[in-house]
């Protein structure tokens, strides 16, 4: 009788005691969560690149306003591409799994003429998006034209410098592209090199372009 | 003391996991955990922590999840309902960058109990919806479940 006693009552003891424990485990795991305040699931999960067809967003810098598209699809090296408008000037992408690809191209005119040197397509932005993720990609190629070679050159580099939280659009990417173009010949050298910062929203896309021009921030867009 | 910690029984999951909600880029991943049991009031309570791994097409990078459980289930019924849920530490890494935070996960579905002796063998087949607050996410999975009941 003593034992049934004794048994029953540490077994009331053990069902408090998890009581108990259940009650702080769930306040300390509300606590976790309230206080954790991390977009982390959002940069995980959602499409920072919205490319298709028709889709367009509307930016503007303190002087200028500047249309940024995606036009009628095309078909480049055998790859379906997104042409992206960028005021006029067209880039061909191409969202893969693990990077946005751009169609490259170098020519060299000789006589009127052009010759293709260099045509493939470049690593633009590593997938998917992390914080502090570099890259670099490389074309290199050349041709013999007239008794002489001609060499092609695309280098990129590319680096996430951060994001931030952007009232109503979520945790926002930076995305810093610097490209050098070069065509060397005998007797010149052509260089060209381009930096920009492109910021992204998850599934928005585009939302702050700086380029030479400017900065340019989102004010309109349209994505299926 | 002692009773209460025999009636305890502890028990290893692992499994498949695919995304469900979210996540489109992410392949299929693979899920583990570990929890101790104790069947309180209606229900079988059990205590665990678990990990679970995802990779994309781009081999460097990965995501990770860490979690502690509060789960329920029904150890005698041969169709249980489980439920689970907890914190969550999310981690992604990209070569040699990586970012992490903090979520929250619930998890239900069903599993089917049987038992040999002390040792209880179950499939478990669930949705496990994740979020921070802002997005919510989520995977379908199936584990094979061993228990042991002191």
């Amino acid at each position: 009788m003593v034992r049934l006693m004794l048994d029953l009552s540490v077994q009331n003891w053990g069902l408090a005691m998890i009581s108990k424990g259940v009650t702080q485990t769930s306040i300390l795991i509300i606590l976790l969560f309230v206080g954790c305040g991390d977009s982390i699931i959002q940069r995980a999960s959602k499409d920072y690149f919205q490319y298709q067809e028709g889709n367009w967003w509307q930016m503007a810098s303190d002087q200028d306003t500047m249309l940024v598209e995606i036009e009628t699809i095309d078909t480049l090296l055998q790859i379906q591409c997104y042409p992206v408008s960028y005021g006029g000037y067209t880039r061909n992408l191409v969202k893969n799994p693990d990077a946005i690809m751009e169609y490259a191209i170098a020519v060299y005119n000789f006589n009127g003429e052009d010759h293709i040197i260099l045509e493939n397509f470049i690593e633009r932005i590593e997938l998917p998006l992390v914080d502090g993720n570099a890259w670099q990609d490389s074309l290199v190629d050349s041709i013999f034209v007239a008794g002489a070679w001609i060499k092609a050159k695309f280098y990129l580099q590319g680096l996430i410098t951060g994001f931030e939280n952007i009232s109503g659009y979520g945790d926002v990417y930076a995305v810093e592209i610097n490209t050098i173009e070069m065509i060397i010949s005998p007797d010149t050298m052509y260089i060209d090199t381009i930096g920009v910062v492109e910021s992204y929203a998850p599934d928005v896309g585009l939302f702050r372009l700086e380029n030479e021009d400017g900065i340019f921030d989102l004010i309109d867009y349209g994505v299926e | 003391m002692l009773y209460f910690l025999i009636a305890l029984s502890v028990g290893v999951e692992g499994g498949y996991s695919m995304p469900a909600v979210g996540f489109k880029d992410l392949n299929s991943g693979i899920t583990f955990s570990l929890y101790v049991n104790r069947h309180f009031q209606v229900v079988d309570l059990s205590l665990g922590a678990g990990m679970s791994y995802y990779t994309v097409e781009n081999s460097a990078y990965t995501l990770y999840f860490y979690d502690l459980d509060i789960g329920l289930t029904k150890k005698n019924w041969l169709f249980s309902p489980a439920i689970e849920f907890g914190p969550e530490y999310t981690q992604r890494k990209h070569s040699h960058s990586d970012e992490s935070g903090m979520a929250f996960y619930y998890s239900f579905g069903f599993l089917v109990n049987i038992y040999s002796d002390n040792l209880r063998f179950y499939p478990k087949f669930y949705y496990k919806g994740t979020t921070d607050g802002q997005t919510h996410a989520g995977f379908i999975g199936a584990k094979l479940g061993v228990g042991y009941d002191f």
